[in-house]
């Protein structure tokens, strides 16, 4: 079937480029029309839909192969542009808008792709596009944090190439599974190049470095996309994978354990990515049916609930200029729908039945307790309780609650922003109440009711007693002024050192050489300055002086003409003697 | 929290996971078999003890062997 087909991502670049070359005044009409215009592209596409484009050498891209999989996430990819482009409506540049547009259209071209080429385009349109989010932020810290940003997805977007190459020079043009095995070289390359993107610690440090450094508007985007873009891979590539289910676990965990020590507000955010990701890695690990639907379901809510913290964390920078939690307090009198909507965002990450963090997280965790991996399901548990403590607990109390900080309100918030946190907010309620509305697109089928006494009574009782601890402890729980060292150490000071050593080494034994042949030359030349001493032939006193000359100076060698005029003489002699005898 | 609010609030859990722990008893129809499923009010205790792990894990061993100087890397104020 390859009847016209509208492909929402195309739509999303194309949106970029007119909003980068219309005036001011027109971009943020493009900005917020744009994706809503991939939204009924993506409700126009139906299961089946193909758009196949001839390449070369007999080779055709698919770059439109809808199924269930992928519809599910292409609607939210698609959702989640037409709410970041009205929170970003405001902003005055035009390559963030045309990087942003392209970010979102790239995710969306890996994600409704059928080719393993399609796919590998539109995944480094999306590291190229996402890069621009972080450097538009302009600041030294920027800077850096997006060259670090870019030499680590450079690492894994070559590592997926390579996988990719051996996968298409075996004949295997369509995206597939491959967790049934074999274990080769591809599976490994092409796990890894997913893995940079899904976060997997130890190859996580990337995002908790560059997501808080990017614009106010870009890390909403950014907190978007390249996890979950990695998350539909898993799950469309690796599903039943067993060792992920213990990766997502420890990811799991992880995060929600450094997130209880972070400062910087969209830094303790982006732990929570990884601490979230990880509830969706173990259930691709875990691979029923209600775990991938668990996953997808989770990536869903995931979307929503996360995009809307990173809002009201910008928002909040936006209006104070401040970004670590330590000079925050009393934001919720100062900023009250900001706080409403933190609010909701936090319950719904943390789980809590009505909102929607509750009717996806709680898939998984129950898929991992029917597929018999107990561990699993209270290692699980245990994260929901470190999600709970770190952003419902701590944000909302020392950021929003707390008297006694004096946070001034510098700008006044847009009025875009307030639309786009409003429904962000609406989403996350109305998908807590009626889950249906969520679980009709999943793409198993699975038999599976959220609201149950038992699951209610588990989570009541299991965030209620977890708030105990905090406030026992609660005057030890705020934040230091201090950075928490994490994987990224690696690159930054030990993998500096080992360059720094490795080029002084080069440069110490390039200096070495160059000494040592300069010896040689300068020992050769001395030697050679004058030849006829290796004959043994002792010069001649410079006539009148009395000195031997140091270097060769044929003077001193030449003996008077009359000698060599005798052999020839004789020689000429003998030889016309010969001729005239013989 | 003022220690009279605190007061207040932990009064607030009590009653929630009192009538909680009710709800669960009377209505409850456990999916799972381990003893963590069946026994009433087992997330009270993971809740309490894992917070406590959680926080005290990191705060007292995290933080202190990975928190650094905000200058740590090269203060970040200027290009190089």
């Amino acid at each position: 079937m390859n009847s016209m087909v509208f492909h929402p991502g195309l739509i999303l670049i194309a949106t970029g480029f007119i909003a980068a070359i219309v005036p001011k005044s027109i971009r943020k009409f493009v900005l917020a029309g744009g994706p809503l215009v991939a939204l009924a592209a993506m409700f126009s596409l139906s299961y089946g839909a193909e758009w196949i484009v001839p390449f070369i050498n007999g080779i055709d891209l698919h770059v439109v192969q809808v199924d269930r999989l992928n519809w599910v996430f292409g609607l939210i990819f698609s959702m989640m542009a037409a709410i970041g482009g009205i929170y970003s409506m405001h902003n005055k540049s035009w390559m963030e808008a045309l990087a942003s547009m392209c970010y979102a259209g790239g995710a969306l071209g890996v994600t409704l792709c059928g080719d393993w080429m399609t796919l590998i385009f539109f995944w480094e349109l999306m590291a190229a596009s996402s890069l621009f989010l972080i450097w538009c932020n302009n600041t030294a810290k920027s800077r850096k944090a997006g060259f670090r940003y870019l030499l680590v997805h450079m690492f894994g977007g070559n590592m997926l190439l390579a996988g990719i190459f051996l996968k298409v020079s075996a004949g295997e043009m369509m995206v597939s599974s491959l967790a049934a095995g074999p274990h080769d070289l591809a599976f490994w390359l092409i796990l890894i190049g997913v893995a940079v993107n899904a976060a997997i610690p130890p190859i996580h440090g990337w995002l908790v470095d560059a997501y808080p450094e990017g614009t106010i508007t870009g890390s909403v985007f950014l907190s978007s996309f390249t996890t979950k873009v990695a998350v539909y891979c898993l799950i469309r590539i690796f599903a039943g994978t067993e060792f992920l289910m213990w990766v997502g676990v420890i990811m799991a965990l992880y995060g929600a354990c450094f997130a209880i020590i972070e400062n910087d507000m969209r830094r303790l955010l982006a732990y929570h990515i990884v601490s979230q990701v990880g509830f969706m890695v173990a259930g691709v690990g875990i691979g029923t049916d209600l775990a991938l639907n668990g996953a997808t379901a989770h990536a869903f809510s995931h979307i929503l609930y996360k995009s809307l913290l990173f809002m009201c964390a910008g928002a909040v920078i936006y209006a104070t200029g401040i970004r670590k939690i330590n000079h925050l307090g009393g934001l919720a009198k100062k900023m009250p729908f900001v706080f409403v909507c933190f609010v909701i965002a936090a319950f719904s990450i943390s789980g809590i039945p009505l909102f929607n963090g509750f009717i996806s997280k709680s898939i998984t965790i129950t898929a991992a307790m029917e597929a018999g991996f107990p561990a699993i399901e209270l290692l699980l548990q245990l994260a929901s309780v470190g999600t709970f403590l770190s952003i419902t607990m701590k944000m909302i109390y020392f950021i929003f609650l707390r008297e006694g900080k004096d946070v001034e309100i510098k700008n006044e918030i847009p009025k875009n922003m307030y639309v786009a946190m409003g429904i962000g907010a609406a989403l996350c309620t109305v998908y807590g109440i009626f889950p249906d509305l969520l679980y009709r697109f999943l793409p198993f089928a699975m038999e599976y009711h959220p609201f149950t006494v038992d699951h209610i009574v588990q989570y009541i009782q299991l965030l209620c007693v977890a708030m105990v601890p905090f406030m026992m402890y609660l005057s030890h729980m705020e934040p230091h002024e201090q950075l928490t060292l994490d994987t990224d150490w690696l690159y930054r000071k030990p993998f500096v050192a080992l360059v720094l050593s490795i080029s002084s080494l080069v440069c110490a034994t390039r200096a070495a050489l160059g000494g040592f042949f300069r010896w040689i030359y300068d020992a050769f030349n001395e030697l050679m300055a004058n030849p006829m001493q290796f004959l043994c032939q002792e010069p001649r006193t410079m006539e009148g002086t009395g000195d031997v000359p140091d270097k060769y100076n044929p003077d001193s060698y030449r003996t008077a003409i009359g000698e060599p005029m005798v052999i020839i003489m004789a020689v000429f002699l003998v030889a016309v003697a010969f001729i005239a005898f013989a | 929290m003022q220690s009279l609010n605190k007061k207040k609030i932990y009064i607030i859990i009590a009653i929630a996971v009192a009538v909680s722990v009710v709800l669960e008893v009377l209505m409850a129809h456990p999916h799972g078999h381990n003893f963590w499923h069946t026994m009433p009010g087992f997330d009270i205790i993971m809740g309490f003890v894992g917070g406590w792990a959680l926080i005290l894990f990191a705060k007292k061993l995290l933080g202190p062997l990975l928190q650094r100087d905000e200058n740590y890397y090269d203060g970040g104020d200027g290009d190089e």
